[in-house]
């Protein structure tokens, strides 16, 4: 072989190379018919693959980021928050390995908290807290519902919370809420209330005390949800510690004060004892 | 029209303010006290003895007590407060009527002040302000009149003792943290000092100073430094303010130790007088040095709803008052020991708001109105969960109240977010307003969160 051929085929060689590496890479062709059979949005994960391209992510990196999304779903757990956290990770210029590391993360917190959640799901009580009749009950829980729950629950884990309390906090609602014409949306709702009031000083069952007054007094999801802020302005104004205070707002709402006005109260640092 | 008369016009019309508007506050309080006054006399000059005490000031050693007698005080106070997003324009006044059994009823002190205030950033605000003050106080005349002192028949007798002060200037007031505000303030003003005819005199003083005011489970609130120069005679209040800074803070700590939930003790000095005070503040403080002890207890839950402190207001204080220098007149020197109890009434009020605690979006018929504070004219972009985080994201307009604001029509739910500008290309992100609800992204920053409830 003179030393031309093989100069040339070296060219060859290259240039070929080069031509593959500045294509796009398709994630793997396997982990599409998975998500694809899995029930996954073709449209965000086209997303997340043609900004990982843009991101100069080879095809092994996008896979790292697309595998616990597609476990998810053949788990029938909500992707969606992981999918974002994709997106999220590439907009911030996040190393690829780290964007991986934060979803495969996020990604075990819902699985734990779809465990909970299902095994929570399986009391009557539980159903009938977020608005299935014993008819409905029979059909399962509307998928949109539980993923709502699961999801905010994963939000709570990660930011802290132990799976025990949460446990303990979803089984004090199915026994202690008596109002049963929730719709999921406040249970979800009172999940993340719970997890934003529960402050390193703050004991756990105040909070949740506060919360199931509050849901067994028909506080809307709006009201429902300006109750952090306003306790950290009663704070503010009134100096007093965050457990008196959400004691106070509870026996304020079990005592039929509309809640407008405990919020009220609770910004001006005027709630009555 | 006299002061009096003046006085309960602007009361009247504080109280007609319309508080509910959002961008006006309003407040008034009724301050009653009584109480026992002991007055004492010492001498001045050069004397042979005596001892100098932290925050109460030189005594002499021929301190003796003249006179004791109650004495019953009403000071009324208010503010009204006008807010735009960058803009607060601010009317505040006090007047102390005081009376007691040795014959010196009246109007002791009156002041007011008016003050804009424009905020360059979130944190920072520039303002000017001007002030009027008017201190009558019998307590020296007294002494000259029924006390220790001969009358030398110059006309003294009967006349009280007054000084006008009017001063101008600018105003620095920085949020250094949630907690933590300084304040530098700066000006120049005129002082009628009227003692007698032949004592009447005018003064021209620059003046400086700075303040803090710092709240958390403690609170600390005083004058660091005050500089004040005047034409012809004044005290000297400069690096003294310093020192007694350092004798306040024990204070604080006693203040904490003492502290219930309900019940707050204050032991605070001042020094000399602070040229700038809050409308609700003791007029006859200002002119002394004191120690003063306050027992505060807020009882809350009176049935009022107003964006407002707690209506009623006790203490109990301890005052000991060095009176008006008096080194023209005599070599004696008028001291006066108070004790006295007393209540306020918040008869209305609205809480300050903050440009820079203002919130990032109001609720609308249909989605929210997204509002941040501007820096500057840099054009800003808003992105997060509402868009799939694709850069540069929505744009924001700038609006003319100094935020950049854009409608977001969005589902129920919660939505992080951030703020980017776009600089050569490059991406900076713009770090958070303190008091925005954040939340660990887990890149090792911080995305706001937008909630949007059900309609």
């Amino acid at each position: 072989m003179s030393l031309r051929i093989v100069t040339g085929y070296l060219g060859l060689s290259l240039l070929l190379a080069w031509g593959a590496a500045a294509q796009p890479h398709p994630p793997v062709q396997s982990l599409l018919v998975r998500a694809r059979a899995a029930g996954l949005d073709a449209e965000q994960i086209g997303l997340v693959t043609q900004r990982a391209s843009q991101a100069g992510l080879d095809a092994v990196q996008t896979d790292a980021l697309l595998e616990p999304v597609v476990q998810l779903a053949e788990h029938d757990l909500p992707t969606h928050k992981v999918l974002l956290k994709a997106l999220e990770g590439l907009a911030k210029q996040i190393s690829p390995a780290r964007i991986a590391a934060v979803l495969d993360t996020l990604a075990r917190h819902t699985e734990r908290a779809g465990r909970i959640v299902d095994a929570w799901l399986e009391q009557p009580e539980a159903r009938r807290l977020i608005g299935l009749s014993v008819a409905e009950t029979r059909k399962g829980v509307p998928r949109s519902v539980r993923f709502k729950i699961i999801e905010s629950l994963t939000q709570a884990t990660m930011q802290g919370l132990s799976e025990a309390d949460m446990q303990a906090f979803l089984s004090r609602m199915a026994r202690e809420v008596h109002r049963r014409d929730g719709s999921g949306a406040d249970v979800s709702t009172a999940i993340q209330v719970l997890h934003d009031l529960a402050a390193p000083a703050t004991h756990l069952n105040v909070v949740a005390d506060l919360m199931i007054v509050a849901l067994n007094a028909g506080v809307s999801e709006t009201n429902l949800r300006q109750f952090p802020a306003a306790l950290r302005e009663a704070r503010q104004h009134s100096r007093r510690p965050a457990t008196e205070l959400m004691t106070l707002a509870a026996s304020a709402l079990s005592q039929g004060e509309p809640a407008t006005r405990v919020l009220n109260h609770l910004r001006s640092g005027t709630l009555p004892e | 029209m006299n002061a009096r008369f003046l006085g309960s016009l602007v009361l009247l019309a504080w109280l007609s303010l319309p508080a509910h508007a959002r961008q006006w506050q309003t407040a008034a309080y009724l301050h009653s006290e009584a109480g026992s006054q002991m007055e004492l006399t010492g001498s001045l000059g050069a004397p042979s003895g005596g001892i100098r005490l932290p925050v109460i000031g030189y005594l002499p050693d021929d301190l003796k007590a003249d006179a004791s007698y109650p004495f019953l005080s009403l000071a009324p106070s208010g503010l009204v407060r006008w807010s735009a997003a960058r803009t607060t324009m601010q009317a505040a006044g006090a007047a102390r009527y005081h009376a007691s059994r040795a014959g010196d009823a009246g109007l002791q002190y009156a002041y007011a002040r008016l003050s804009g205030l424009w905020t360059i950033r979130p944190t920072l605000a520039l303002g000017l302000e001007t002030a009027a003050q008017h201190v009558a106080t019998g307590l020296a005349l007294r002494l000259y009149r029924d006390g220790p002192l001969e009358h030398d028949g110059t006309g003294l007798s009967g006349l009280t003792s007054q000084e006008a002060d009017f001063w101008m200037g600018p105003y620095l007031r920085w949020d250094a943290g949630a907690d933590l505000t300084l304040a530098l303030r700066g000006g120049v003003g005129h002082r009628l000092d009227r003692r007698d005819v032949r004592l009447s005199r005018n003064a021209y003083f620059v003046h400086g100073a700075m303040n803090l005011r710092w709240s958390d489970r403690w609170s600390l609130r005083g004058t660091l430094y005050t500089w004040r120069r005047s034409t012809t005679t004044g005290p000297r209040q400069d690096a003294w303010g310093s020192l007694w800074q350092l004798a306040y803070l024990p204070t604080q700590a006693t203040r904490f130790l003492l502290s219930t939930e309900m019940i707050r003790r204050d032991v605070s000095a001042l020094f000399d007088e602070p040229l700038l005070t809050d409308p609700d503040s003791d007029g006859l403080i200002r002119r002394s040095r004191s120690a003063r002890v306050t027992q505060t207890t807020w009882i809350t839950g009176l049935g009022f709803e107003s964006d407002a402190e707690a209506p009623w207001t006790f203490s109990i204080h301890l005052d000991w008052i060095r009176s008006l220098n008096t080194d023209l007149l005599t070599d004696l020197q008028p001291y006066s020991l108070q004790l006295s109890v007393g209540a306020r009434y918040k008869l209305h009020g609205g809480k300050e708001r903050q440009p820079s605690a203002r919130a990032l979006w109001e609720p609308l018929r249909h989605g929210i109105r997204f509002a941040w504070p501007a820096e500057d004219d840099a054009p800003l972009y808003l992105v997060g969960d509402f868009n799939n985080w694709a850069l540069p994201g929505l744009p924001l307009r700038r609006g003319r109240d100094g935020y950049h604001t854009r409608i977001l029509d969005l589902p129920p739910g919660t939505y992080a977010f951030k703020v980017l500008r776009l600089v050569d290309g490059r991406v900076p992100w713009v770090p958070l307003p303190p008091h925005v609800t954040a939340l660990d992204d887990g890149f090792g920053g911080l995305n706001g969160l937008l909630v949007i409830p059900n309609p």
